[in-house]
């Protein structure tokens, strides 16, 4: 009955299988969590497609070390990036000075960057002009005689090499109150008064709507953020074509063009597809014809890609976990070993559980996959050892008695008898499953986290419920599927 | 029929068996007697395989019962419990057939022998589709004996097969299993704790106390000639209130 089950599944993961086969050859562009680094990766892709090759564009897929590290093991091969980031963060050991001193340390792992594109997005502190009035504040040394402010700084921010560890240093700040938090909700919590103080990138679309004050950095502690493109030399056949067309950008976006795109996404709601268009048609005479994604489309799609994320990890977890299950319960002493062990993938974070994952297979789907599939194990683990041995001893002694062997027993009586505390903890690990597969949109697997994450990151409250809510249905959706399945695999016996 | 040299068994320090010695003959019935905790429920459980013990050997007709032996020489024994240890997931049609279907047998052959059985054990057919809990306990112990004869097994075990019945239906149930095992002529070994019940059925009877056996023999034996006074009190002890009765009307 549970092979019943799984072939059930199995049915429905190839109904439901999107049509996932890409051409390898496709130019794959990454762009990090943040709108204007979507905008410039819609950028490269229309000017990639200008050529002629297949484009693929991972947006969103996460922080710098993701890009990063995707862009080194050829997941991808151009992403947009700030020099102060490769200075600071990236390659900050190795003492980089200038652009040439950037260029050559690149060379050595195979990769290569172009003249900057024309803006500067620099990190800087901002807060509500109102607040800063009052006390008085217009540059970053007068955040030192005022230690009651509480700070809120994105969570990339805090950690960097650049970011407020050396800022506090450098400029010897003595706030306590410092809260990390998503970038886009830091200015939500600066209009509510949550937070004092912010760090912002200077093109930011939302200074200008809310209204903040950018403090002088009087003591010259923000390096400089070129936007440049970081790109792949050699390895792959399309190599040329990447070089080809990324320099064409260097030099063409200033601060204002920027700071106007960024505005057009984030505060008149036009998709960074769109917006990416109209700049190539001014300033390449490129014309591209922007089909607009229905919203029924896009829903089908994260449809499709969020229950390819459940079927696979979660069949794959029960081929997995059952055997698992049922050697756990024939060995107690072994079966201690795997249930504390499934216990501990269970308490890793699930956010740290999937970016653990990228060094092993990439970026995308399958590293979802991963992580999903070894945070399903333990309730199937933990339920089918508990089924098994939970059945009274007499019906066990009545199954040796006949002289049934050992695989005749688990399948005749042990499983049936098991059997509804088995389905309970594969229910309990399917909508585990639905739930935590929206945090694939982090490492670029989509489902429905990417309207989550995109409605976060444009405070489109709309976007996000259109990602939230099918998710939440879907859970309910398997919950019944399940309890369905439970009348006709629950022996009628057991259920009397 | 079996047996056993020098059975010892023991659960974390306490002793169920020591030192046991016993032939078990064919064709009779065999009745293991004593006090809870005598060792008689393991010693049924050594005889089939399902506990295997410390020291000693168990031989099936020549046969020693051990790992490698006792699953196929299980299928030559049916076993009878106090509660029946029917499969709560199974129909009593299915309990029945479970292993005749698991080796194969044939439509006719095992639809013809319930058809028998249930003659036997003096059930209705209409019982074949319920489920163990949609039956009375006299039906359970019925459907358990026929799964227990399903295979025409030679030999026959039952521990307190009637320990769970009310009065009525266990004095029933008894008369039908002994015109069965008359009929029948085969080996059986009985366990229980109720010296009448033994005298009823038991052409031979061993009582046990801390696992050695005090006495065997006939029920007369045991009556007219208990060997020490352990034996005595056992048995007077399960008279007294009856006598009592008796007396006093």
């Amino acid at each position: 009955m549970i092979i019943r089950l799984i072939m059930f599944i199995v049915a429905g993961l190839v109904i439901y299988w999107p049509s996932a086969s890409r051409a390898g050859e496709d130019i794959k562009i990454g762009s990090k969590a943040f709108t204007e680094s979507v905008i410039l990766g819609e950028v490269i892709a229309h000017l990639a497609r200008e050529t002629g090759v297949g484009v693929y564009h991972h947006r969103q897929l996460g922080g710098t070390r993701v890009l990063w590290d995707a862009l080194l093991a050829g997941e991808i091969d151009v992403y947009p990036e700030y020099t102060g980031t490769i200075t600071n963060e990236i390659l900050s050991g190795d003492g980089l000075v200038n652009e040439k001193d950037i260029h050559t340390a690149l060379e050595k792992h195979g990769l290569a960057m172009t003249a900057p594109i024309g803006f500067n997005n620099t990190y800087a502190i901002g807060m509500l002009e109102e607040t800063a009035n009052r006390l008085g504040i217009t540059k970053i040394s007068d955040l030192r005689g005022n230690p009651e402010l509480s700070f809120g700084f994105g969570n990339e921010f805090l950690d960097r090499g650049d970011g407020w560890p050396s800022l506090r240093a450098h400029y010897a700040l003595p706030q306590r109150k410092v809260t990390g938090l998503d970038h886009d909700l830091a200015y939500r919590g600066l209009v509510s008064g949550s937070i004092d103080a912010m760090d912002v990138y200077t093109t930011d679309a939302a200074i200008m709507f809310y209204g903040l004050r950018i403090l002088e950095d009087d003591l010259r502690h923000f390096p400089t953020y070129n936007a440049v493109l970081l790109y792949r030399v050699g390895g792959r056949e399309n190599e040329v074509s990447v070089a080809d067309f990324v320099h064409k950008l260097e030099g063409r976006i200033d601060e204002s063009t920027m700071t106007r795109m960024n505005a057009r996404v984030k505060l008149d709601g036009y998709s960074e597809t769109l917006v990416a268009a109209d700049f190539v048609a001014d300033a390449f005479n490129i014309v591209v014809k922007v089909d607009d994604i229905s919203w029924l489309a896009a829903l089908w799609k994260n449809t499709c890609q969020h229950l390819k994320l459940v079927s696979i990890s979660l069949t794959a977890a029960l081929l997995f976990a059952l055997p698992l299950g049922i050697v756990a319960a024939r060995h107690p002493r072994l079966g201690q070993i795997i249930l504390a062990s499934v216990g501990i993938i269970q308490t890793v974070p699930s956010l740290a559980l999937f970016v653990f994952m990228i060094p092993l297979v990439g970026i995308g789907g399958p590293p979802a996959m991963l992580a999903l599939f070894l945070y399903s194990l333990l309730p199937v683990v933990r339920n089918t050892h508990a089924g098994l041995t939970g059945i009274a001893p007499d019906i066990l002694e009545a199954a040796h008695a006949l002289g049934l062997p050992a695989a005749a027993r688990l399948r005749l009586v042990e499983i049936p008898m098991a059997g509804g505390t088995i389905l309970a903890g594969i229910k309990t690990s399917a909508v585990i499953n639905v739930g935590t597969a929206t945090l694939g949109a982090l490492i670029g697997a989509g489902g429905y986290g990417q309207p989550i994450l995109t409605g976060i990151r444009l405070d489109d409250v709309g976007l996000i419920l259109s990602g939230a809510i099918p998710a939440a249905l879907l859970a309910l959706l398997v919950q019944g599927i399940f309890e369905t399945a439970e009348r006709f695999i629950v022996p009628k016996g057991l259920r009397l | 029929m079996f047996e056993l040299e020098k059975i010892s068994k023991s659960f974390n320090e306490l002793t169920a068996l020591a030192d046991v010695n016993l032939k078990i003959a064919k064709e009779h019935t065999t009745v293991f007697i004593g006090p809870s905790g005598c060792g008689k429920s393991t010693l049924i459980r050594v005889l089939m395989g399902l506990i295997e013990p410390d020291h000693g050997v168990v031989h099936y007709e020549g046969v020693p019962v051990n790992a490698d032996s006792a699953m196929l020489l299980r299928r030559r024994m049916g076993y009878v419990t106090q509660g029946g240890g029917l499969f709560p997931h199974l129909t009593a049609w299915r309990n029945i057939t479970l292993m005749a279907q698991y080796l194969g047998r044939s439509g006719d052959d095992i639809r013809n022998r319930v058809n028998e059985l249930l003659v036997l054990t003096n059930l209705s057919p209409d019982v074949l589709d319920r489920y163990p809990t949609q039956l009375s306990g006299g039906q359970r112990q019925r459907v358990a004996l026929a799964r227990a004869l399903m295979l025409d097994p030679t030999v026959l075990m039952l521990d307190e097969p009637f320990g769970a019945l009310d009065p009525i239906v266990r004095y029933q149930l008894q008369t039908d299993l002994r015109d069965i095992f008359r009929g029948l002529g085969k080996t059986v070994v009985m366990v229980t704790h109720d010296i009448g019940e033994a005298g009823f059925f038991g052409d031979h009877i061993v009582l046990l106390r801390e696992g050695s056996i005090v006495q065997q023999g006939s029920i007369h034996d045991f009556v007219h000639r208990p060997s020490d006074p352990f034996v005595e009190h056992f048995i007077s002890a399960q008279r007294t209130l009856l006598d009592s009765l008796e007396g006093g009307t």
